[in-house]
């Protein structure tokens, strides 16, 4: 076990209002969530609660050498929180821009986000398209103008396997960009 | 209880959480093991100079933990929540206040608890006992150990 290295990673999951961002979270943390739950006031025709400050979780990748520990913070989905999106983005290695797949009136908000997030912090991300299917992934990508080296995934934000699946995917690319500046810097 | 804490307040003193630090995180440098020992004999000067204090956090302010009074895994929460406390109380004080953000504080009636700047890339969490504190004392005792803990993590 003493051989064993343990890295942590700071992740951010954010995308628009009732994306499935805090259902995403809870998912897959081996940790009671940190969860700032209040009523909605707007909106309520989709959900009567939103995340205010953010959501915490956190899960862990193990293989033979390496124990790696992801701690995942959610944001709020409205613009008008996007001070805390400055605050949660601090020191993050990657992020998740979820997408609600079934509500496509909602995508220009994602492409926003995605806007807004690409300037806090130059780290690679990974589109999870929430209770989508690949014929929806295709429709993502071509309205949020996705660049084709961003991963896009069809995701399940209440199915843990398929939460990983997406995180999974993160690290890997999080994990080339490190080796990258590493290289870099050398 | 109705809305019962997840934290431990009870019982003996716990064993200091194991350093768990943002290795590869980018925005705070990860102090040395010799600055965290730093961190913990400051934190428990405080509590030793003051009554009424249940709980201490140190955390980065992207929210990793430093240093906790409570298990790992109720730290790793107390400090993310700490970062994002002192993110929005940054973004108050420059927003509202006209200057630098210092501290910011909680009260539950049973409880006070005061979120403190510790330079500008940690913060300091202390929970007390709202009978055998007084708000003053508290700050007074707390800046100092904020500062304090800020010229421990900025040499290490
Ligand atoms: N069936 C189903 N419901 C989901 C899924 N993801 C989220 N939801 C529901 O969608 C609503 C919004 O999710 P929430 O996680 O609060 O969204 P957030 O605003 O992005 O944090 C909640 O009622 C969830 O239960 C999913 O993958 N499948
Ligand atoms: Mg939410």
């Amino acid at each position: 076990m003493s051989e064993i290295d343990v890295i942590n990673f700071k992740l951010v999951v954010t995308g628009p209002f009732a994306a499935g961002k805090t259902t995403f979270i809870g998912a897959v943390s081996e940790i009671p969530v940190v969860t700032t739950e209040t009523g909605t006031s707007e909106g309520r025709e989709v959900k009567d609660h939103t995340t205010v400050s953010m959501d915490f979780g956190k899960v862990s990748v193990a293989d033979e050498s390496q124990l790696i520990e992801l701690y995942l913070f959610g944001t709020p989905g409205q613009s008008r929180f996007d001070f805390m999106w400055d605050i949660l983005s601090k020191g993050m290695l990657g992020y998740v821009l979820l997408v609600d797949a079934t509500r496509p009136e909602t995508w220009t908000d994602a492409a926003a986000i995605k806007a807004k997030f690409d300037e806090l912090g130059d780290v690679p991300l990974v589109v999870g398209v929430n209770r989508g299917t690949e014929s929806d992934v295709d429709k993502v990508v071509a309205a949020l103008r996705l660049d084709e080296a961003v991963p896009v995934l069809a995701c399940e934000a209440t199915d843990k396997e398929s939460v990983k699946q997406v995180l999974i995917t993160l690290l890997i690319n999080v994990v080339e960009q490190l080796e990258a500046t590493v290289k870099g810097s050398i | 209880m109705e809305n019962e804490s997840f934290y431990d307040f009870g019982g003996p003193e716990p064993e200091p959480a194991r350093p768990s630090i943002g290795r590869l995180s980018t925005v705070v440098a990860n102090p040395t093991a010799t600055g965290v020992e730093a961190v913990i004999e400051e934190c428990a000067a405080l509590s030793r100079s003051l009554d009424g204090i249940l709980a201490l956090i140190v955390a980065t302010s992207d929210g990793m933990l430093i240093h906790s009074t409570w298990s790992e895994v109720e730290g790793m929460r107390a400090a993310a929540i700490s970062a994002a406390a002192l993110g929005l109380g940054q973004r108050i004080a420059s927003d509202f206040g006209q200057g630098e953000f210092h501290d910011s504080v909680v009260s539950t009636g049973d409880r006070v608890i005061g979120i403190y700047a510790v330079g500008d890339r940690h913060v300091l969490g202390v929970v007390a006992a709202a009978e055998d504190v007084t708000l003053g004392l508290l700050h007074l005792s707390a800046r100092r150990t904020a500062q304090a803990i800020g010229r421990v993590l900025s040499d290490s």
